[in-house]
């Protein structure tokens, strides 16, 4: 009986599949003519930034209304997400059309199939593993015990940690077993608590505020690490864009330059404005803004160097060099892509 | 009598057959419709990889030693969680039978307020008190298991009638005694089916926690595997971590809670 009413549950499921298809098409099309009605009246750019200073031409640009005025036609929509995982998601779920992160959590979606190209450099910065114990100036001094945090495995600051690992134990997975993924202010508060966690890879503004707390030191740079300068946070646009939309990508460089411009021009007024976003002290962010390393750039440095270390460790499965994986407004300055980090 | 006993127990039998092969036929349906699914309807495999390509990656992490290690690591602790969550709930049971009143009043109330709390959701508090180690991730699973267990108890031990009570008393039988001979073996029922509820939470637990604050230090369990496969944005590495604890939550309520059950409180009639 039992096994009756199974096969027919089972009949009745396969063929709800069948009918799926054409109905699921059929919903593609409405979707896509409601797209069309909305094309029709106003286009949407959906955009995605993450937290940081590195992000801070996103801020002036947006305050500023830079790309509104760039491209009237569009609507234009950001959204601030937690980490890059949740960009990667809302891009294949087809709820972002552009978004900034660092580069090796994009190589690593490229890797796996995803149709997007970077578009633009945004910033270099400093980043650095910061530790609060006096007894811990390298990485050999890291016991078992000892907990590092860092965003997420296969984040920028992974990827760094593994290569300054590499460098100095030899071993790149060496230190992988004490990893603790945090977001940057949850794996600042740990640092200052002086608890389990030994040290905190990090970026700008909290790399700052760390290194400027009584007892904390820089155990090794990004810069050491990498062996040269990189670029840090990276424009990168669904392909589907790039090619149904590509006014609107030239648009987003165009006022991408024009707020790095800005923010050089007027020092005072940029620094006020961050202030306030991130709630830090003017005289303290316009210090931040003039610390070494943190240059606000679109060219694209250490991509090269990135590729390889992530291919001989194995986190990249298929073979691909810097210029597949730069959009085509790029590929023209392929000089761009210099600094190996060998 | 006997051959009641036996007819029973055949029933029984055939019962759990049956529910097997329920089980592995709406297992097997389900992976069919998927297959089905993948491949026909042009989904990218980012988002619905097929089915074979799961059994994949399940079967080289597990052939890698990666899967059983994480495995390892899951049940393990949540053994610990439960082990110790048992020992506060018949710790919290006893105050609640030996004090009576007052005792019973202190504990219902800890049980009504701290029960609905998600275990997920102390963990800020958590990692702040003891660290992001496993010590963690031991705490949030024992607070979900100690409320519903302690429900239970408390309300197994309420159920016992009173004239058992006057029963025991004219035996003159010790507090031991009592425990031994009329609270233990009454409560039984409410014990294990508050280590249901409790393995149920304490899994649900487990999994949220690893995927929170990721690995707590020598590895992580499947929570961490699955957030790894995330970050690294291997979708068949997920399903097949999905899968895999959805087929161990299965098996330890029909193998564990099930023959637990079976060897015990179902062979003495006190349940069915």
């Amino acid at each position: 009986m039992r096994l009756i009413q199974i096969t027919t549950l089972l009949l009745v499921l396969l063929s709800a599949v069948n009918c799926g298809g054409p109905e699921s098409s059929s919903e593609s099309d409405h979707r896509s003519s409601e797209e069309h009605l909305q094309k029709k009246s106003k286009k949407t750019l959906l955009l995605a930034e993450q937290y940081g200073l590195a992000y801070a031409p996103l801020q002036v640009m947006r305050a500023k209304g830079f790309l509104e005025s760039e491209l009237p036609e569009y609507e234009v929509k950001w959204s601030r997400l937690g980490n890059t995982a949740a960009i990667r998601e809302a891009m294949l779920a087809g709820r972002l059309d552009a978004g900034f992160m660092g580069i090796p959590p994009f190589l690593i979606g490229y890797d796996r199939g995803m149709e997007w190209r970077i578009f633009t450099g945004l910033s270099e910065a400093p980043l650095g593993l910061v530790s609060w114990r006096e007894d811990v100036r390298s990485l050999e001094d890291f016991g078992p015990e000892d907990r590092i945090a860092l965003p997420q495995p296969g984040s920028i600051q992974h990827i760094l940690l593994s290569m300054a690992c590499e460098r100095q134990l030899g071993d790149a997975q060496g230190l992988d077993e004490n990893l603790v993924t945090m977001n940057h202010p949850d794996g600042m508060s740990a640092l200052f608590g002086r608890g389990d966690i030994s040290a905190h890879f990090t970026s700008p503004p909290y790399l700052m505020e760390e290194l400027a707390a009584e007892g904390m030191h820089m155990v090794v740079s990004g810069r050491e690490a990498m062996g040269g300068d990189f670029t840090f946070i990276v424009g990168v646009v669904r392909d589907s864009l790039s090619e149904g939309a590509p006014e609107a990508v030239s648009a987003l460089r165009r006022s991408l330059a024009r707020s790095i411009e800005y923010m050089q021009s007027h020092r005072a007024e940029v620094a006020e404005l961050l202030s306030e976003e991130y709630g830090l002290g003017e005289d303290t962010l316009a210090g931040y803004l003039d610390w070494e390393g943190l240059v606000y750039s679109q060219r694209v440095l250490g991509l090269e160097g990135f590729i390889g270390f992530m291919s001989d460790q194995g986190y990249l499965e298929s073979s691909f060099t810097a210029g597949d994986v730069l959009s085509e407004c790029l590929a023209g300055a392929a000089g761009t892509a210099g600094s190996n980090g060998k | 009598m006997e051959n009641e006993g036996r007819g029973r127990r055949r029933h029984g039998e055939n019962n759990g057959r049956r529910r097997w092969l329920g089980h592995l036929l709406f297992m097997l349906g389900v992976l069919a419709v998927w297959e089905l699914t993948a491949r026909l309807s042009g989904v990218s495999p980012l988002l619905l990889p097929p089915v074979s390509e799961v059994a994949g990656s399940l079967w080289s992490d597990l052939g890698s030693g990666v899967l059983s290690r994480r495995i390892g690591f899951s049940l393990l602790i949540i053994f610990e969680g439960l082990a110790l969550g048992i020992f506060g709930a018949l710790l919290l049971s006893a105050v609640v039978w030996t004090s009576g009143g007052r005792g019973a009043r202190i504990v219902d109330s800890a049980v009504a307020f701290l029960h609905p709390l998600p275990g997920i959701a102390l963990l800020p508090l958590v990692i702040i008190w003891a660290g992001t180690g496993r010590t963690a991730v031991l705490l949030i699973i024992v607070h979900s298991v100690i409320w519903p267990l302690t429900t239970n108890l408390t309300g197994g031990i309420r159920a016992v009638p009173e004239h058992l009570y006057d029963v025991s008393r004219n035996y003159r039988l010790g507090p031991l005694q009592t425990m031994a001979h009329l609270i233990l073996p009454s409560t039984l029922p409410y014990l294990i089916a508050g280590l249901r509820i409790g393995w149920a939470r304490a899994w649900r637990a487990l999994i949220a926690a690893e995927m929170v604050f990721g690995a707590a230090g020598g590895g992580g369990g499947l929570g961490w595997y699955l957030f790894q496969q995330r970050v690294f944005m291997d979708t068949s590495g997920l399903f097949a971590g999905i899968l895999l604890i959805m087929v161990i939550g299965v098996l330890c309520e029909e193998l564990l809670f099930e023959s637990l059950e079976r060897a015990t409180v179902r062979k003495w009639g006190m349940s069915r």
